[in-house]
């Protein structure tokens, strides 16, 4: 622009200020930081702001994403208003997710569910029995009942696949189904339900929250869950949290306090909270009206009498639109509910009347989907949730190491009702792709992958998130050993990170690394190639194959690999099992990043351990016995006791 | 060794912590859950006396009894309800009534089911003969209904007979001026099984539209009437009121 046409702008035009902007580069994150703090102070500059990431739009390939006429045959929710495809250009999502619900389908496991590597089933009635047995209900109902819990574990993580993912990734081919918010996190599925086989309720699916909810919780909590979706409600009245021995409340407590984020639906009619369930609710369900919650409302796809608030026209009983009230405008954010496309037990309908299944056509007269009968729609603050909780999901894979509290701050920042959040809309419609960012903000995507050893199980143990290690070092680890068996961590301190959740009631380990991973796939260093994910698989006594248990019944064995063809043999030929992606490391075969290190892999077959540790450990390595089968695995940042910067 | 100490307190605690959920649960499980709390009401019914079965439930999944159904075979009454799908919470008890009819003298059960015959809840009566034990003339029909004459559309009398046989009966016609006037019948006596007798009030009060006030009300003997019924469902009206006699053919309201 010619200096003599700018001198005819005013100060204020915006192409006259936009040509005022200096762009400043720096070495790393916290070198950035500085400077731009030190520009905030400085009475010239106007405004401050570091590089966020911006990425293309990414779209799934999963058939039931694309946009159709029918607002019952596609993810609307998913697809549109919470703006993915922008987030998932920078996280696709590797967290660990506990859903307390009906259970899922698992016999035969639902296609679309494959992705979620399920080792981590808890049954408040006892096993690891998660299937929704809609057959067992009929005596009760007079119809079998299913497709509630596999219904909200298909919009938080179904399996996604996407076209131009590289090779080596978990990219379902072909593509089936719809897409997942969180495509590679773990669900953790915790049955809550029972079906009372008493006679005289022969078939009844009831819930128990003074012993069972709280049971499931703690479990999700001591097994490392970082997230936990609670799509169901119960009345306030029942549940008294100034009392210090309300089990319910102390299992939130507990949780929360171990950084655990925790989502619950609001409610869709008055029916707990003190009406009769014909009438909207005014205010939460327990436990969304805790202070430990992300209260979830629900919206839906076109405007109404409450705007985009979830509002049946026709209400049935107990079933008329999404619950407001107090908590919402502290703790309340909105997320898709309405007619939500999703995993669903094959054939089978949750509630007809309350338009949930796989039916094309309901009683009432509504639309059902005609993609039955693995996939069904469903309506209310139930389904607000699981989207909720997949996107702290994708949050949380940014950045292990942001407490919760911090993460629902982000989270709500990013509403599309921020500005005046109220008991209504809460903070409104989140912009996953601002939240995301806004996370992203804080680090430069290298976290520590903490490195533990038990040696009673005879097992080396590496987690990028903290809530993992905790529960390692707490006896909670999944899969359990044959006896108690704790972690002790090893390593190099780290000095953001100096303490576990809740690490005063363990006996106090610092958290330690010896090397950095990458969070998210992107790759720093090459754009036309992504980093590999770093797999984490297991193996067990008592699973198929002997090992070294007539020695040792406690052992237990976790495997590491950034390739998935190597992590299959692994699974096919040696029954170890998926838990889950440990970040992300510089693929080999590419030119080694400068400050990397080599991640290495090593055996030790008298213990039957494999263990990962940067090349600089390699001798130390060997003098343990770690010899055999020596790899390397890609490439990483040695932990030096502070954040690296590249 | 220390943290196997710790765990086992853990557990411990744990331990401690279901038993106090354990007696918590026990007072809620008092107020019914999962099915029906069934009660009768009346408690002691009398012959043809209406029957209403009362259900109490604090399950969400059986308070929506649209759906209800009521059959009957011999002593045994079936109410057969359909929960609604998906989870049974527990809320706030809910009680509904539920009307089974008259009956004749004896013993009945009424029985609660799910479409998979699954028992939610129960309850037996037994219905009494009052019948051999009156001296004095009394009703063997049920006259409780709303009566016209469908040839003088416009004016009507409504009317309750009650167990004990005793009657409540409102005429609610016109007076010279054409303003409507009502008068109720109370009590009378019946002097056979098909004719009652009695006086004739009409009563004064204050406007609908102000606070109540009781003592403002009047009540004033205004002449007597008779009711004789040739069959259930016709009979005569027979009147002297305000001075004024007359007798009016009247038919229960269709509806």
């Amino acid at each position: 622009m010619p200096t003599s046409y700018r001198a005819t702008l005013p100060d204020n035009n915006a192409d006259e200020i936009l040509h005022r902007y200096v762009v400043l580069e720096y070495p790393d994150t916290a070198t950035t930081l500085a400077a731009k703090a030190a520009l905030q102070r400085d009475p010239l500059v106007l405004y401050v702001q570091e590089s966020t990431f911006s990425h293309f739009s990414v779209a799934p390939a999963d058939p039931l994403f694309a946009t159709a006429t029918k607002i019952q045959n596609y993810q609307w929710g998913i697809n549109n208003p919470l703006n993915l495809k922008n987030a998932w250009g920078t996280v696709r999502g590797t967290a660990f997710l506990a859903q307390l619900d009906n259970g899922i389908q698992a016999n035969p496991l639902h296609e679309d569910l494959g992705q979620p590597w399920r080792r981590f089933n808890f049954n408040v009635a006892g096993g690891t029995d998660v299937d929704e047995h809609p057959e067992l209900t009929t005596p009760f109902y007079g119809v079998p009942i299913g497709g509630h819990g596999t219904h909200t574990a298909g919009i938080m993580a179904a399996a996604t696949s996407q076209a131009s993912v590289p090779a080596g990734y978990p990219n379902p081919s072909p593509a089936l189904g719809g897409a997942g918010v969180c495509w590679y996190c773990e669900l953790m599925i915790a049955k809550v339900s029972r079906i009372s086989t008493q006679a005289q309720n022969l078939g009844q699916i009831t819930l128990d929250d003074t012993i069972d909810i709280p049971n499931a919780i703690s479990w999700a909590a001591n097994s490392g869950a970082q997230v936990i979706n609670m799509s169901f409600g119960a009345m306030p009245a029942n549940h008294n949290c100034g009392n210090p021995y309300e089990p319910y409340c102390l299992a939130l407590n507990s949780a929360f306090y171990r950084d655990v984020v925790i989502v619950a639906a609001v409610g869709n009619s008055n029916l707990l909270t003190g009406g009769d369930g014909n009438g909207l609710g005014t205010s939460l369900d327990f436990p969304a009206s805790t202070t430990y919650t992300i209260a979830a409302g629900a919206i839906q796809s076109y405007s109404g009498t409450r705007g985009n608030l979830w509002t049946e026209e026709n209400p049935q009983p107990f079933f008329y639109g999404s619950s407001t009230g107090s908590g919402m405008e502290t703790r309340g954010i909105l997320a898709p509910g309405r007619d939500v496309l999703s995993t669903f037990y094959t054939g089978k309908n949750w509630n007809e009347g309350d338009r949930c299944g796989t039916d094309a056509t309901f009683p009432n007269g509504s639309q059902g989907t005609s993609k039955g009968p693995k996939y069904g729609i469903c309506t209310g603050t139930s389904m607000a949730a699981p989207h909720i909780t997949g996107i702290v999901g994708l949050m949380r894979t940014v950045n292990p190491l942001l407490d919760g509290p911090t993460i629902r701050t982000k989270l709500l920042s990013a509403g599309d009702n921020a500005g005046s959040p109220n008991t209504t809309r809460g903070f409104g419609v989140p912009n996953v792709a601002t939240a995301v960012n806004s996370v992203l903000a804080t680090t430069n995507r290298l976290t520590p992958l903490f490195s533990l050893y038990s040696s009673n199980a005879w097992d080396h143990f590496y987690s990028v998130v903290p809530q993992q290690a905790r529960a390692a070092i707490a006896y909670g680890l999944i899969p359990y050993a044959n006896a108690p068996t704790t972690y002790t961590p090893y390593g190099t301190t780290i000095a953001e990170y100096t303490q576990f959740p809740l690490g005063n009631l363990i006996n106090y380990v610092a958290p330690t690394a010896q090397v950095w991973v990458f969070s998210t796939h992107v790759n720093p260093f090459n754009a036309s190639v992504e980093l590999m994910p770093l797999y984490r698989l297991s193996w067990k006594c008592g699973d198929p194959g002997t090992s070294v248990c007539a020695s040792n019944p406690s052992h237990v064995s976790h495997f590491y690999t950034a390739s998935l063809s190597e992590a299959q043999s692994y699974i096919g030929s040696a029954s170890y099992a998926f838990d889950a992606i440990e970040g992300y490391v510089c693929p080999l075969g590419t030119a080694k990043p400068a400050g990397t290190t080599t991640l290495m892999r090593a055996y030790n077959a008298s213990r039957d351990d494999y263990a990962v540790f940067p090349q600089e450990q390699q001798a130390t390595m060997a003098s343990q016995g770690y010899t055999d089968y020596v790899t390397n695995l890609g490439y990483v940042f040695l932990n030096n006791g502070s954040r690296p910067s590249y | 060794m220390e943290s196997v100490k710790s765990r086992s307190s853990f557990f411990a605690y744990g331990l401690l912590a279901f038993l106090l959920a354990l007696s918590v649960s026990a007072s809620v499980s008092a107020q019914v859950m999962g099915g029906y709390d069934v009660t009768i009401v009346p408690s002691n019914p009398q012959i043809l006396e209406p029957v209403v079965a009362r259900l109490v439930t604090n399950a969400s999944c059986l308070l929506d009894l649209r759906a209800l159904r009521l059959s009957q075979n011999g002593a045994a009454i079936r109410i057969d309800v359909t929960p609604t799908p998906g989870v049974c919470q527990q809320v706030n008890p809910v009680s509904q009534d539920v009307s089974l009819g008259h009956f004749l003298p004896g013993t009945f059960e009424v029985t609660i089911f799910t479409p998979g015959s699954v028992v939610l809840g129960s309850a037996a009566f037994t219905v009494t003969d009052t019948y051999s034990a009156k001296t004095s003339p009394f009703p063997l029909v049920d006259y409780t209904d709303h009566w016209w004459n469908p040839q003088e559309s416009g004016w009507g009398m409504s009317i309750h007979q009650h167990p004990s046989d005793r009657l409540f009966a409102i005429w609610f016609v016109y007076n010279q001026a054409g303003q409507p006037v009502w008068y109720t019948l109370q009590p009378g006596a019946w002097t056979s099984p098909t004719v009652y007798t009695g006086p004739v009030f009409k009563t004064t009060g204050p406007y609908y539209g102000g606070a109540f006030d009781p003592t403002q009300v009047g009540i004033t003997q205004v002449g007597t009437a008779t009711l004789s019924f040739t069959d259930s469902n016709t009979g005569t009206f027979s009147y002297t009121v305000e001075g004024v006699s007359g007798a009016k053919s009247i038919t229960r309201l269709p509806f």
